[in-house]
């Protein structure tokens, strides 16, 4: 080996060690430029302002919500036998209704009600889709066959009047049953989706090495598959959230949900539906809040889609 | 270093020594920014070359480099948030400000551009000969013969570059065709006006081996159709030694080093060159070669620091390299010819250094004491008749069957202690579906599978369990082969959390992994996106090892790799073997790398082994046509051998799988049943499969062919 003549400082430190060790670059120096993909879409969805506003509205109709009972006088329960029918007050910031309850306080309750439902049921529904599509997905034969007999036969029954038809069997125990029921009939589309999904990351090299090493196939499911559709499995919870708050308030409408003395959104309008140009306050707020609560979902879904989509990123400003 | 500084300096693009003619095509300083989220890209920097009219000049450089960038440049084909400054003059004329609209008179008529991957640039609703009639009456003058004419053109412009039945195939649409046969059409269609300037980016990087040394033909007698000057940019040092008359290297967006090919291959002057030049396996040379690795990895575009940007991974830099960075400036001894941007060219041009001088080699490991005899060690892995078809099925409800698919077609090989089998093909052999086969340790269709001494065919769930500690796999895609939602040390450790590994134990075994690879412990919390290529794959070996298996699976760890890093993998991979005992079933298509690398090698075809047998008997006399084809398509990064070497240019595609040809499965593309066998003989090709036996009495080699005769053929 011709050495050149002149001695080169730099050359001699890191003319031995075995193989890549000798590395000029300080190792160090890697994985700056790589945010790490979570840090990517926090900062894409920040990017969107209307999805920020989405959240931001969120959360103050959930703090409200749950905060708002300790700090006013009245509670939804409590009768004001002094102002019947009255219209928005400093005392009763959304009036009365004929019997003297307070209307803010029953939107409020009626709003906790309605998000927990939604909340509950969004995550049952999308963990349910998850687990039954990845298995399906992951495992193939019979398996799937039954999973997807399954699904088909849950997608084609009237799930609306399944659950009014059971109602009566449910009334008087806990409204969680209720959240199972709207759960049970919503998870089939994601499922599907989930399924998809996973036969193409079965075939994933990462998947396989994972499988030739010998990782049982439901830990490869829990490990490597659900976590890698996770932007899909966010998405679809909050849009889970508002149509399950939907459905709920569609049910209670007409008497099917949630039972009194309990009150949601939809047992709201349902009851003063009819007052909507007499005593409009008794209408009009608790609908405003479902739009309102409903819409920011929405924008908060659309602006994580964006977020997670790598593609809907590529713009040149 | 007492040189005096280089006088006929600043402007000095490269052009051929002793050529006043006007060039073809003249590039000025240009340079190219894209702005991005992460700051401007400044993708080519200041770069000037000329063209003269009809020569070659191949533009070399890693992925990232810039080249392809600089080609569309010159077709002012970049998108509009490019900013693109200097100047490309093409017969005199300037071409960078023009309206696209002017542009449309030079594109397609007097340069024209081939593509890398041909089925996304041929339109897929239109047919072949369709497209190309386009391309000749878009530029028609005054209407001259109309569509029937270019109709004609069209099918003769088919038949020039090879393509059997144009006149039928000119009906065709791209999807019927084979990847080689598109690239062909876009040929055709390039060379349709016959332009004076031909642009071909990475023309062969999709396709195998034979179809690329087909391709080169075709472009070969294209340029002598037309007498166009061509650019040809690759990242194939071994393709650019064979085709082009100059040489440009370039490097983080700028030329590093430009001149005469015998120059450049031959007498090298800036380190990058030379490191790209060792870190390259010879076919040609094989196991005796030292790799010389680049470490490091090429800088990111964004904020390159003030001096030569090849400083982090040079061994060679001074104080100088990191203040200033050089300009390309002729070398003292060559004038104008050959050029580099080095401060320390003139130095290393002097002693004549070499890649190994600049570049430590690594100790070869040494092979440990005397080698047991093939026969005395015992076998890990014994393939016999291994067989998998895939049905073919036609219709969703009424399902039927109609055909096979012989993937795998009966295979024997073994595997002993401490041995590298190198199983080589072309894509759509088998050989990913052979070893898939082999690595779901079940009963294979027909044949037997022994692993460690254990038939898959008889094994409980809990034995198969077991195996799979000592039959570990590294995969091709480095990006792909590792969860991208996990910690590096999550990822490394979860083969011992299956294996029950106590938890304690896995963390120091994590970091020890890690050193072995040549990464560090502190790697661990880092996920995979914050590595390189090159770090990845040495993830994936780590990942591999985890267990101390004792046969690996490394299905082409290094294709997906750039050259420069390479090296390194292959490097690591030989030091692991000697260090760890280790053996590999190493998969490939890349042949170098494989006679690098490999004691054995395989040939698959078509489902089948054509040849098996130690590596340099193998490749130094190989013995089926087959493998005859398959060395002498592969091309030489040494323009010397690559002048006098006699190609052999195999006809047509790979037969379907589904429809093997009768009897002796490559007869269809033999030169040999072509050649040199008569009515009789061939007769036995078309009836009878030759078996897999030992023809040429040597000792450790079996072939497939009933008139095996080994030559030489590098």
């Amino acid at each position: 080996m011709t050495v050149p003549t002149d001695p080169d400082p730099l050359r001699e430190a890191q003319d031995t060690g075995p193989l890549a060790s000798r590395s000029p670059i300080p190792l160090d120096a890697i994985g700056t430029e790589a945010a790490s993909r979570g840090r990517l879409v926090v900062r894409r969805f920040l990017h969107k302002r209307l999805a920020i506003g989405g959240l931001v509205a969120v959360l103050l109709l959930f703090a409200c919500a749950y905060a708002s009972p300790h700090l006013v006088t009245w509670q939804y329960n409590e009768l004001d036998t002094s102002a019947f029918l009255s219209s928005p007050t400093i005392d009763h910031w959304f009036g009365t209704t004929q019997n003297g309850f307070d209307m803010f306080a029953l939107t409020m309750r009626g709003m906790q009600k309605s998000l927990i439902i939604g909340l509950l049921g969004a995550l049952l529904s999308t963990t349910l889709a998850a687990v039954v599509g990845a298995f399906a997905g992951y495992f193939g034969g019979v398996l799937n066959a039954v999973l997807l007999t399954f699904i088909d036969l849950l997608l084609v029954l009237p799930s609306f009047l399944i659950i009014a038809i059971l109602s009566p069997t449910f009334r008087g125990r806990t409204w969680l049953i209720f959240v199972l029921l709207l759960a049970a009939f919503q998870w089939m589309i994601t499922a599907r989706i989930v399924r998809g999904l996973t036969l193409s990351l079965k075939e994933r090299e990462f998947v396989q090495a994972a499988r030739f090493m010998g990782v049982p196939g439901w830990r490869i499911i829990f490990r490597h598959i659900l976590p890698n559709m996770s932007s899909l499995l966010i998405i679809d919870a909050t849009v889970n959230v508002s149509s399950l708050i939907l459905a709920e308030v569609g049910l209670s409408f007409f008497g099917f949900g949630v039972q009194p003395p309990d009150v949601s959104l939809g047992t709201l309008i349902g009851d003063y539906a009819g007052a909507a140009l007499t005593y409009p306050w008794q209408f009009y707020f608790p609908a405003g809040c479902l739009v309102a609560l409903v819409l920011a979902i929405n924008l908060v879904g659309d602006g994580l889609r964006d977020a997670f989509d790598p593609n809907a990123g590529i713009r040149i400003t | 270093m007492n040189t005096e500084p280089p006088t006929p300096a600043r402007d000095a693009t490269v052009a051929p020594a002793g050529t006043p003619a006007a060039p073809l095509l003249q590039v000025a300083d240009l340079s190219v920014t894209f702005s991005t989220d992460a700051g401007p890209i400044t993708a080519v920097r200041s770069l000037s070359y000329q063209v003269q009219p009809g020569e070659v000049l191949g533009i070399v450089g890693e992925s990232g480099s810039g080249k392809t960038v600089s080609s569309l440049a010159v077709m002012a084909l970049l998108p509009p948030h490019a900013r693109v400054s200097g100047s490309v003059r093409f017969q005199g004329r300037e071409i960078l400000g023009q309206s696209d609209k002017d542009l449309s008179a030079i594109r397609g008529r007097r340069i024209a551009m081939i593509f890398q991957d041909p089925l996304s640039a041929l339109t897929p609703v239109y047919t072949v000969g369709d497209q190309i009639e386009e391309a000749i009456l878009v530029h028609a003058d005054r209407g001259g013969g109309g569509r029937t004419a270019a109709r004609a053109r069209a099918i003769e412009l088919l038949a020039l570059v090879g393509i059997p039945n144009p006149r039928q195939r000119a009906a065709a649409f791209p999807h019927e065709f084979s990847g080689g046969m598109r690239q062909r059409a876009m040929i055709a269609m390039a060379i349709a006006n016959n332009p004076d300037l031909i642009i071909a980016d990475e023309p062969t990087t999709a396709l195998d081996v034979t179809i690329q040394a087909q391709i080169l033909e075709v472009l070969r007698t294209a340029q002598q159709a037309t007498g166009a000057a061509i650019i040809l940019i690759t990242h194939d040092l071994g393709v650019v030694a064979g085709f082009a008359d100059r040489v440009a290297v370039m490097y983080a967006g700028k030329l590093v080093e430009a001149g005469a090919v015998d120059d450049l291959f031959y007498r090298a002057r800036m380190p990058y060159t030379l490191g790209l030049l060792g870190s390259i396996p010879r076919l040609d040379i094989g196991r005796r070669q030292p790799l010389t690795p680049i470490e490091g990895n090429p800088p990111s575009l964004v904020n390159l620091p003030l001096g030569c940007p090849f400083v982090p991974r040079c061994p060679m830099r001074v104080e100088k390299c990191i203040e200033v960075e050089p300009d390309l400036l002729p070398l003292a001894a060559s004038g104008q010819a050959h050029a580099a941007a080095c401060h320390r060219s003139d130095e290393i041009e002097r002693l004549n250094m070499t890649s190994v001088d600049v570049f430590p080699a690594p100790a070869r490991p040494a092979a440990s004491g005397v080698r047991v005899p093939r026969e005395k060690r015992g076998s890990l892995l014994d393939v016999r008749d291994l067989v998998k078809e895939y049905p073919l099925i036609k219709g969703a409800v009424m399902r039927r069957r109609i055909g096979t698919v012989h993937a795998v077609d009966g295979i024997s090989f073994d595997i002993r202690e401490s041995e590298t089998l190198g199983l080589v093909g072309e894509s759509g052999c088998g050989k990913t579906t052979a070893i898939i086969e082999i690595l779901n340790l079940v009963k294979p269709m027909s044949g037997t599978i022994v692993v460690l001494g254990k038939d898959t065919a008889a094994m409980t769930p809990e034995e198969r369990f077991a195996i799979r500690r000592d039959l570990q796999v590294v995969f091709q895609d480095p990006m792909a082969s590792l969860d991208p939602r996990l910690p590096v040390g999550d990822i490394l450790a979860e083969p011992m959390h299956a294996h029950g590994v106590p938890a304690t134990d896995r963390g120091n075994r994590v970091r020890e992994l890690l050193q072995l690879v040549g990464l560090q412990p502190e790697h661990a919390n880092r996920y995979p996106q914050a590595f390189s290529g090159g770090q990845r794959q040495r993830i994936g070996i780590a990942r591999a090892l985890a267990l101390q298996p004792r046969v690996l699976v490394l299905d082409e760890p290094v294709s997906a790799l750039d050259v420069s890093i390479r090296a390194g993998v292959i490097n690591l991979l030989e030091h692991l073997r000697a260090a760890l005992g280790l053996s590999y079933l190493f998969v490939a298509h890349d042949l170098s790398v494989v006679r690098h690398i490999a004691d054995r090698v395989a040939v698959m075809y078509l489902g089948r082994l054509v040849e098996i047998g130690d590596i340099d008997e193998v490749f130094d006399h190989p013995a089926h046509p087959y493998t005859q084809a398959l060395l002498s398509a592969i091309p030489l990064p040494d323009p010397q051998k690559e002048r006098r070497r006699r190609r052999i240019v195999l006809q047509g595609d790979l037969p379907s799988p589904a429809d093997p040809p009768s009897g002796c499965r490559f007869r269809t593309r033999c030169q040999k049943f072509a050649h040199e066998l008569d009515e009789r003989m061939r007769q036995r090709c078309i009836d009878e499969a030759p078996a897999l036996i030992d023809r040429t009495g040597s000792q450790d080699r079996l072939d497939a062919c009933h008139y095996a005769t080994p030559s030489s053929v590098l």
